[in-house]
């Protein structure tokens, strides 16, 4: 016993020294700052179709549309990371701008006419959607954020990725609570 | 066959050893690197499990779903030996951990440790990363029992592997070892075979290989060569060794023959030599006794007796010579015949007599009562051992006189022995020289030869015919007292000893009653007129012939009642002669007695006469006396011829 107690002892110490200087991590985060850094993950575990005109490192742009409490904390989460070596550029923007050099957008829009008109338009434009709700997926968005037993979660409409031409990681679609797919739509 | 078996297993068992031995040495270093190379590869497993894991539950940790990752951690449990997990947050902090129930040891380290190999577990860690950033850190323990278990199946693996090559090794060499035990077991064999049969004709085969084998073959083949060589050659040996054996045995018969013809011609040369001196003799003795009985005057009669002594003295010293000869060439030999032996010493001393008288000393002799009258022996030699001793006695002793007495001696291993001992009362011998007497040539001393003369060889010849006779003689003597002489010599006693001879003096006497027609054949004047003279005395009628051939054409002329015949004569012999005469009576039926003179004394002569068919003989030099004993003796003989040559005559 003693040796193993020197061994989980020494693992400590070492522990210790690779992490000890991350205290502020202990501090809990709230359910917006969780949802932001959720659409940053997801932008890591899904792959878009090669942009030949695009640079190694040429800006990843990210789109919010809407407002909100998530919306800002995405903004703000998002600012001044990078995905691989190309920094984010997250731009604030209307509902009916250009979704042009656009990789995924941040739809926040309660108008449900506008909402179809939008993710219609991001899916031809090959845009990934995230949005918030169980209703987000239905009406064609590809990714959606929701809130259970007060814990983050999501789904995921693959029918919705495949027609806006971008693949989900099935990593991130083993983490889905319902995973959507054309059918589903369709039955509906 | 011991050695056989001993030299295969011996190969047998170098050929495993050394084969084993590297098996086993193989097995096991291959066991402790494979055991090596386990933990190795297990440490490299479980990073490459570890970054499997990691990347998996990447997505999990991102976004924090602790269910998702304790399944992907669960998942792990599918390895054999993996007892716990644990997935890291990026500061550090414990996300989500795995743990196998039934090993409830292992604790799970709160802060993500860094990798860790122990004695009998494993510890790992990787970090996890999401593109280029740190997402966490993945730990994963395992116990060695995977280690353990597949440490185990390859300790059962080479185990078999050992035991197939074990097995199979023997198999081979069983094969192998007969490359070289089969040479060697055969050339043993043929060695054994050799050794046993000694047939070197035989060779070990295996020449033919080119290693060691091969040459020890060769050398073995080689001795077995050269052993064939040295027996045939051995062989070759003895039978050169038999040629000259047999070629050495034919030279050494050869040598004894010539030794033995040689010995002869000496013999013959002997008789020879007696024949030649006793015939002068004869004629010396016979003559000057016949002067001895004319009328002489007394000076005359004086001289022609010293005459008459010195003659009977030079015989007695030849015949000493001539019998110490024969004596010396082992030629004497016993003529054992019946005869008196109180008659015999009676005539000895008779004999004796007169020169004892001459030196007017006594000669006396007694016979004791009970010698046997009559016994078997050689007459002539006892004569010869008594005259000899009597004659040293008397030689010797100047005053007093000589004692003979013969007595019944002691009994030997041979039998009954007669004791004859000879006392005088003469010079005596001193003690230093008794056990010298006998020797030939020897006297007591110088001067004794000088005062007493003769020829020494008295005693010698008395000692060596008692030796033939096997007797023992002896001599006590006290100096200026006297000696004794003794002899005692072994007998037969006679199957007839009744019967005796009628003595040689009375024939004599009865001999002259009636005139007998003699012929007379000898070549040799002097005796021819002594025979003559002897014959005619007493009245007898004498033809004289010179051959055989002669005495042959007078018998055919004329009738005659005896011949006398000389043995050695010209043209024809006596013998030759008598041959002839039986020859021609067989036709009559007639038998003429026919007596033979010969100087041959020796006893092979008398049977040879005999066989001839001769009735009598006398050796030369005869006396009178003999001459008319022998004629006396063939009286009845002569008688009954003259009847049967009358009877027909009267018929006619």
């Amino acid at each position: 016993m003693s040796e193993r107690r020197s061994i989980i002892k020494r693992l400590l110490i070492l522990a210790t020294l690779l992490f000890g200087v991350r205290v502020e991590a202990q501090n809990p985060m709230s359910e917006s700052q969780v949802k932001a850094m959720f659409v940053y993950n997801f932008l890591k575990f899904v792959e878009w179709p090669v942009d030949t005109s695009a640079g190694a490192k040429d800006p990843f742009v990210v789109l919010i549309i809407g407002e909100g409490a998530t919306a800002d904390a995405t903004e703000h989460f998002l600012e001044s990371k990078t995905i691989g070596e190309r920094p984010l550029v997250v731009r604030r923007i209307r509902w009916d701008q250009s979704l042009a050099g656009v990789r995924a957008a941040f739809v926040v829009e309660p108008d449900v006419r506008r909402l179809h008109h939008i993710l219609d338009a991001a899916a031809a434009a090959g845009v990934l959607t995230i949005g918030e709700g169980e209703s987000f997926t239905t009406r064609g968005g590809v990714i959606a954020l929701l809130v259970e037993d007060r814990k983050v979660r999501f789904d995921v409409d693959t029918a919705a990725a495949q027609s806006a031409r971008v693949r989900v990681s099935s990593k991130l679609l083993a983490l889905t609570r319902v995973v959507r797919s054309s059918t589903d739509r369709s039955q509906r | 066959m011991k050695l056989a078996l001993s030299v295969r297993a011996k190969l047998l068992a170098i050929l495993m050893v050394t084969s084993g031995t590297a098996v086993l040495l193989a097995s096991a270093a291959t066991f402790v690197y494979e055991s090596r190379s386990m933990r190795r590869v297990m440490s490299e497993d479980l990073n490459s499990l570890a970054d499997v894991a990691g990347a998996n539950s990447v997505a999990a940790m991102a976004f924090g779903d602790v269910t998702a990752s304790k399944e992907i951690l669960a998942a792990l449990a599918l390895k054999p030996g993996v007892n716990a997990a644990a997935l890291y947050e990026r500061d550090g902090k414990l996300f989500a951990s795995f743990q196998r129930s039934k090993v409830s040891a292992e604790r799970i380290p709160l802060r993500a440790p860094t990798p860790v190999v122990e004695k009998d577990r494993t510890m790992v860690v990787r970090t996890i990363k999401l593109g280029a950033e740190v997402a966490g850190f993945i730990y994963i323990s395992s116990d060695h029992s995977e280690i353990v278990r597949r440490q185990i199946q390859s300790a059962w693996l080479f185990l078999a592997i050992m035991i197939g090559t074990m097995f199979v090794l023997y198999l081979l060499s069983l094969t192998l070892q007969k490359i070289i035990s089969v040479p060697i077991l055969a050339l043993a064999n043929t060695a054994h075979e050799v050794a046993q049969t000694k047939d070197y004709s035989l060779r070990a085969i295996g020449t033919e290989r080119g290693d060691e084998i091969g040459a020890l073959v060769h050398s073995v083949n080689g001795m077995i060569a050269q052993m064939q060589d040295h027996e045939s050659r051995l062989l070759g040996h003895g039978v050169e060794l038999e040629r000259e054996v047999t070629a050495r045995t034919s030279e050494l018969v050869g040598a004894r023959e010539r030794a033995e013809v040689a010995n002869q011609a000496k013999s013959e040369f002997l008789a020879n030599m007696s024949h030649e001196i006793r015939t002068p003799m004869n004629g010396i003795m016979g003559m000057t006794g016949l002067v001895l009985q004319s009328d002489l005057t007394g000076e005359q009669r004086g001289y022609l007796e010293i005459v008459e002594s010195s003659a009977d003295s030079l015989l007695v010293i030849i015949d000493d010579i001539l019998d110490f000869s024969k004596m010396e060439a082992g030629k004497l030999s016993l003529d054992p015949i019946e005869f008196g032996l109180a008659a015999k010493i009676d005539e000895i001393m008779q004999l004796m007599a007169p020169r004892a008288a001459e030196k007017k000393i006594g000669l006396t002799h007694t016979i004791g009562r009970d010698v046997p009258a009559r016994l078997i022996g050689d007459p002539g030699r006892w004569r010869q051992i008594v005259v000899n001793l009597v004659g040293n006695a008397i030689k010797f002793t100047e005053r007093g006189g000589v004692v003979v007495r013969v007595e019944l001696g002691a009994r030997d291993s041979e039998g009954d022995t007669i004791h004859v001992s000879v006392a005088d009362t003469g010079i005596g011998i001193p003690v230093d020289k008794q056990s010298s007497i006998f020797d030939s040539f020897s006297q007591a001393d110088a001067s004794t030869t000088r005062r007493f003369g003769g020829t020494g060889l008295g005693l010698s010849i008395a000692s060596q015919l008692t030796r033939l006779m096997g007797g023992r003689i002896w001599v006590k003597s006290v100096p200026r007292v006297g000696s004794v002489f003794h002899v005692e010599i072994p007998f037969q006693l006679s199957p007839v000893e009744a019967l005796a001879i009628v003595p040689i003096a009375a024939i004599a006497h009865a001999e002259g009653f009636r005139p007998l027609r003699v012929l007379l054949a000898e070549d040799n004047a002097v005796n021819a007129l002594l025979a003559s003279v002897l014959l005619k005395k007493v009245g007898h009628q004498v033809t004289h012939v010179v051959t055989g051939r002669k005495a042959l054409d007078a018998l055919a002329m004329g009738q005659f009642d005896l011949i006398l015949m000389d043995v050695q004569m010209p043209e024809m012999d006596g013998l030759e002669a008598t041959a002839v005469i039986r020859q021609l009576e067989v036709s009559t039926g007639r038998h003429i007695p026919i007596v033979a003179f010969t100087a041959h004394a020796m006893a092979e002569d008398r049977k040879r006469f005999l066989a001839a068919g001769v009735d009598g003989y006398l050796t030369k030099p005869f006396s009178p006396d003999q001459l008319h004993a022998v004629i006396g003796s063939l009286r009845p003989l002569i008688d009954e011829q003259i009847a049967q040559g009358e009877r027909p005559a009267t018929a006619a």
